[in-house]
This record gives structure tokens, C-alpha cells and sequence, in this order.
């Protein structure tokens, strides 16, 4: 990967955003990670972030939830590589992740390991 | 979703339909990975890589070449593949015939590009539901077992920090208690006066230091208590034992405070003596800890201490008038450092680990502790502790005696208990069985200890050679002098029981040795 992949990390959870971008690093994969708290914030900065972007998005966010916010932006472009990253694993969940289009469902461990393995397949590591 | 194209095989002799089908497929638009085949062989060959999702099968029925090629496609496939035979005329049985063989589905020639297209559209439909529920399935089990996992190590984690924790406070308990020795020491001898006269005032301080010192030592205790039951280190030295007698002991000790407090104290027990099988120190602990708690919570009434006897248990209880346990408080209260009740006062002053410390070591005698209680109305609580059937409370020594039967038609058994037992069993035994064991020479003899009693066991022994021993062995005893250096220690009951002279089976045997203990003359 020539061009420096970009992470979008939606998520209200400052401690989270802290946690995944930690976890990251700890693999020494390196991203520019830029953060959006609202599905609104993260819908405004996706159009500048083409191409080479990962959109890591959590499920429960304050306004557009994170199913809402995955169609709105597959809706922009469907080529925008989106992982719904979530703290409750569900079934109904995961189906839905599906339906609005991510690329990939996991679910939020202390060490990411869900969503690292997520994030190499995506890249394609 | 890479890769999830639908896949869809043709398979068809006549060049012309092999055609046909393949232009219809393509001009559906739809991102189809289509192939043709003009033979089984050819077919075979396209088969090897990619299982496909649909075979278009043009074959006129019966046909066992397409046949046998259906049930291979079916017997390889491990997920569903869809079978449509494209045919110029089926009778009913070899539709029967077909859809037996996995067959989906059927299309007559001419080939009508419509029909096609909406069946192909359903089948694609199918596969997508089929995609979508396999892909939300997998990404939960993968979810689930990352959390598993983390819940593992967080568990495991748990445990070290645990263990930790216990060895800490069973550490510092030990550390703290050797100058606290050093000090109480020195407090009590400028307290008694060795170091010159003290004032009242001195005096008053120094009394108070003793008591608080006193109050640390129990905690510190009550530590080594706990975190001794909690790392399954502690102890049980059991015998048989009167539980009347310590229900007894318990009240008495009791008596003076209680009265001074103007409350009642009464005692109710059986009339004969309730055996049980436990560690006497231990039990007398428990007794004291639960009737010290209805002394500290009771400000009038009275405090009741009973012995209920059952089959297969006795029941301890103690009850009091005191202030209760509210409902929701009462699972808080074996629990370590929880003093519940504590804001309202009477003068509860301690560690919190007493009812926790009562609840260990009644458990680990395999009993159970229960509280019943009604706000300002008081509390009883009950301990049941288990009555063993009396083989297995000679356990050790029917082991032996056991293993000796094995290979001898006879033996002989000298018993010796002490007389009027005191608080120094303990040592008293291992004194006695080192002595044995310096006057038993034969390998086959055996000095076994259990339940408070010491047994020699000398196999293939008649009687009368087994008082040759036990005549040199009261000897050997009397000679010790024990009787002047252990407090109250009166001698040994020594008994000697030969089998099958005296006893003709185990049950006999131990019936026997029951009388035995500490009572009569030898």
C-alpha cells in the first residue's frame, strides 16, 4: 500500500477513539486517524478523505445511529470500506450491519483484535 | 463480498441450446460467472476449481450417464447446489426420478429466455438471503469467541490478583504480629511496675494501650483466620466430642458479661450426649463468634443457645432478641469486612470477618450455616453439621486394619486414649506415638493416629503375645513422667482387643473402640 491508508473513526466514546487508535499502533500499522464523534460529523468528512479511507463506526451514536450513518455513506459512494464496530454482539446486529452494506461486522474487545483482523483484510494484509 | 458471484454451470450436448443458454444468461445483465460445457468430461474439468451455485443440465431422461453425473455433483458439494434439467419431454416418473436425485427445478426446450430468467432471479435471491445469513452468523461467532476469550484472561487475571492478595494479607498478618508480641510485652512490664512506679494516670494510659493492643492482635488473628480457610490451608484436628459439653463451655464463658448486661442467658441441650465428628477448637470458635455477635446486637431479653438432634445432622442455634437483620442486608452477611448494622451502634467493634471466619470453618466440617431474622424483633442462627456414620470416623485406622486382613487370620490392636482429655491432646499423642515407635521393632506392626485415639496394630498376634507388648509399653509410659509435666494429663486408657477373639467384624471392632474413649480404669 503505497498511499498511506486513513482510518475515520466514528465513534462518541472519546475513551474509545483513545483505545482503538492505541491498539493500532500497538500492531505498528500506520494510519492518519481522523475522528468524527456524530454520524453527521462523520458523513461531513468522508468526501474529503478519498480514496484510501477506512470508516471504523460504532452502532450507538448520539443522533443517526451507526446503521443509518453506514447507508448514508454507502449512498455517497459505495466503494467507501466501512466496519461497523460494536460493543454488544447480536445476531439481528450483525444482519443489519449486513443489510446496510459494511464490509465488516465485529465487536469491541479490550484489545481490538476483532477489528485489526477486520482492518488487514480489508488493506488486504 | 468478493468472490460471491453467482456461479452457474451449462451443461449441454446439443451446441445450439449450449449457445442459446449462454447468450440468455449473459444478456440478464447480471454479474454472472457463466461456463459451458459440451460434455460430462468437459464439465468434470470446470468442476474441479469452484463448486458452482447452478448446473443448467440439458439431458433427455432416462440417461444413466446424466444420472451418475447428478449423484457425483450432489455427494461433492457441501453446501447446496442447484440442479435445473433442461429436457425435451419428462413423464412424470422421471420428474419424480429427478427431483429424488436433488434436482431443483425444470425447463422444456424450446428454451423460453423468460421462463429462464425468472427462475434463475429466484435462485439468485435465494443464494443472497442464504450469503447474508451465513456472513451475519459468522461475524457473531466470531464476535462471541473474541469476548470468550477476553473474558478468559480477565477471569484468569482475576485469580492471580486473588492469590496474590491472599498471600499479601497472610504475609503482612504474620510480619505484623512478631512486634506486636514485642510490644505488648514491654507495655506489660512498665504497666506492672518492674520498671519503677507508675501514676494513675500512666496507669489509665497503659490499660488502654493493652486493650487496643488486645483488639489489634484479634484482627490480625482474624486475618490469618480467613485467609487461611480461603486458601484451604487450615487444619481440622477431628475427634469425637460431645457437642453439649461445648455448647455448654460456650454459656458458661459467657455467663458474667451477659449477666452484667442485664440479659438472660439459657442453655438448652439433650439429655444424653450428641456426638459429632469435628474439630473441637474450631466448633467452640464458631459457638463463641456467633453468640459474641448476639451479645454485641441485643440490648434486652435474652440470648438462647440450643442443641437439636436429627438422623443424619445436630443443629446448633443460637438466638437472641436483639436488634435483627433487615431482609435486604441478610445476603451481605457472611461476607468479608461487611458490618451491617454497624451505624446503629451497640457497640460493634470488629474486623467484619467474624461471620465470615464462622461460615469457613463450618463448611469445611461439610456443614451449613443459616440466619433467620426479623428487624427489632432478633436473630437466630443455625449451624448443622453433619453426623458421620462411625466407620468412616476411624477412616485412617480401617485402612489399615483392612490392608493387615488381607494377609493375616489374625491380629491385635492396643488402644490407648487419654484419660480425662485436656487442651494438649495434640502434643501429648505425638509424644506417645514417638515413644511406640522406639518399642515396636517387628515392620509388619503399624502405629496408626486417628480420632484422638493412637492404635498399634500387630498382625498375625494372639492375645496372650499381645500383652507381652502391652505390658512393656505400660512400662515404657510410666517411666516418662508425663503426668508431672503436662498439665492435668492423668495417664492413658489402654485397651487391647484381639480379632476374632473379641471382635468378629469391622462394625464390631469400632463399636468397641467408641466405649473406649477417655472413660474407666484399663
Amino acid at each position: 500500500m503505497s498511499q498511506s491508508t486513513r482510518l475515520l473513526i466514528i465513534d462518541d466514546d472519546a475513551a474509545d477513539q483513545k483505545l482503538i487508535r492505541e491498539s493500532i499502533e500497538k500492531i505498528g500499522f500506520e494510519a492518519e486517524i481522523i475522528l468524527a464523534f456524530s454520524g453527521e460529523e462523520g458523513i461531513k468528512k468522508v468526501n474529503d478523505l478519498k480514496p484510501n479511507v477506512i470508516i471504523v463506526l460504532d452502532t450507538v451514536l448520539p443522533g443517526m445511529n451507526g446503521f443509518e450513518t453506514c447507508k448514508k455513506i454507502k449512498e455517497l459512494d459505495k466503494d467507501f470500506k466501512i466496519i461497523i464496530c460494536t460493543g454488544i454482539v447480536d445476531a439481528v446486529d450483525a444482519a443489519k450491519a449486513r443489510a446496510v452494506g459494511a464490509d465488516d461486522y465485529c465487536v469491541k474487545t479490550a484489545d481490538f483484535m476483532g477489528l485489526i483482523h477486520a482492518i488487514k483484510k480489508l488493506i488486504g494484509v | 463480498m468478493i468472490n460471491n458471484k453467482f456461479k452457474i454451470l451449462i451443461v449441454d450436448d446439443n451446441p445450439v441450446d449450449k449457445g442459446l443458454l449462454t447468450q440468455i444468461l449473459n444478456a440478464m445483465g447480471q454479474d454472472f460467472d457463466v461456463k459451458a460445457a459440451g460434455s460430462y468430461e468437459e464439465a468434470r474439468k470446470y468442476d474441479q476449481g469452484i463448486v458452482p451455485n447452478l448446473i443448467l443440465l440439458g439431458i433427455n431422461l432416462p440417461d444413466t450417464e446424466g444420472l451418475y453425473f447428478l449423484q457425483e455433483i450432489q455427494r461433492k458439494a457441501n453446501e447446496d447446489i442447484h440442479v435445473i434439467l433442461v429436457s425435451n419431454f419428462l413423464n412424470r416418473d422421471n420428474k419424480l426420478k429427478g427431483f429424488q436425485l436433488g434436482v431443483t427445478d425444470f425447463i422444456y426446450k424450446p428454451i423460453v429466455a423468460e421462463e429462464l430468467k425468472v427462475r434463475i432471479a429466484v435462485l439468485c435471491r435465494l443464494k443472497k438471503i442464504r450469503d447474508d445469513q451465513d456472513w451475519a452468523a459468522q461475524k457473531t461467532n466470531e464476535g462471541i469467541k473474541l469476548l470468550y476469550k477476553e473474558l478468559e484472561n480477565k477471569n484468569k487475571r482475576l485469580k492471580e490478583l486473588d492469590q496474590l492478595k491472599d498471600e499479601f494479607v497472610n504475609n503482612v498478618s504474620h510480619e505484623l504480629r512478631t512486634p506486636l508480641t514485642i510490644i505488648q510485652e514491654s507495655v506489660s512490664i512498665i504497666r506492672d511496675g518492674l520498671l519503677g512506679e507508675i501514676n494513675e494516670k500512666q496507669n489509665k494510659h497503659l490499660m488502654n494501650t493493652l486493650e487496643n493492643i488486645d483488639r489489634l492482635d484479634k484482627i490480625i488473628n482474624d486475618l490469618l483466620d480467613i485467609s487461611t480457610i480461603e486458601n484451604r490451608k487450615m487444619r481440622l484436628y477431628k475427634e469425637n466430642v460431645n457437642i453439649n459439653d461445648l455448647v455448654k463451655k460456650v454459656a458458661s464463658d459467657f455467663i458474667p458479661s451477659v449477666v452484667a448486661k442485664g440479659l438472660e442467658l439459657k442453655c438448652v441441650v439433650p439429655e444424653g450426649p450428641v456426638d459429632v465428628y469435628v474439630d473441637k477448637d474450631k466448633i467452640i470458635q464458631v459457638l463463641v463468634n456467633l453468640v459474641n455477635n448476639a451479645y454485641k446486637f441485643t440490648d434486652k431479653g435474652k440470648i438462647e443457645l440450643s442443641v437439636i438432634e436429627n438422623a443424619d445432622q445436630v443443629e446448633c442455634r443460637v438466638k437472641d432478641t436483639g436488634i435483627g437483620i433487615s431482609a435486604l442486608d441478610a445476603p451481605r452477611l457472611f461476607s468479608k469486612f461487611d458490618q451491617i448494622g454497624r451505624q446503629s451502634g451497640a457497640g460493634a467493634k470488629g474486623t467484619g470477618l467474624g461471620l465470615s471466619i464462622t461460615k469457613g470453618i463450618v463448611e469445611l466440617h461439610d456443614g451449613q450455616i443459616k440466619v433467620e431474622s426479623n428487624p427489632g424483633q432478633g436473630t437466630l442462627f443455625t449451624v448443622s453439621l453433619p453426623r458421620l456414620p462411625v466407620l468412616k470416623q476411624y477412616k485412617n485406622f480401617m485402612d489399615c486394619i483392612r490392608e493387615v486382613k488381607l494377609h493375616y487370620n489374625t491380629y491385635s490392636v492396643l488402644v490407648f486414649n487419654i484419660k480425662n482429655p485436656v487442651g494438649t491432646n495434640d502434643i501429648l499423642l505425638d509424644e506417645l506415638s514417638a515413644l511406640i515407635k522406639k518399642q515396636i521393632h517387628r515392620k509388619s506392626d503399624q502405629i496408626v493416629r486417628d480420632n484422638g485415639s493412637v492404635f498399634v496394630i500387630l498382625s498375625d498376634t494372639r492375645k496372650e503375645d499381645a500383652m507381652v507388648v502391652f505390658n512393656r509399653l505400660h512400662h515404657a509410659i510410666n517411666e516418662t513422667g508425663w503426668e508431672s509435666s503436662h498439665n492435668g494429663f492423668n495417664g492413658f486408657v489402654i485397651k487391647l482387643v484381639n480379632f476374632p477373639e473379641d471382635v468378629h467384624s469391622e462394625t464390631e471392632l469400632v463399636n468397641l473402640l467408641k466405649t473406649y474413649k477417655g472413660v474407666g480404669p484399663t
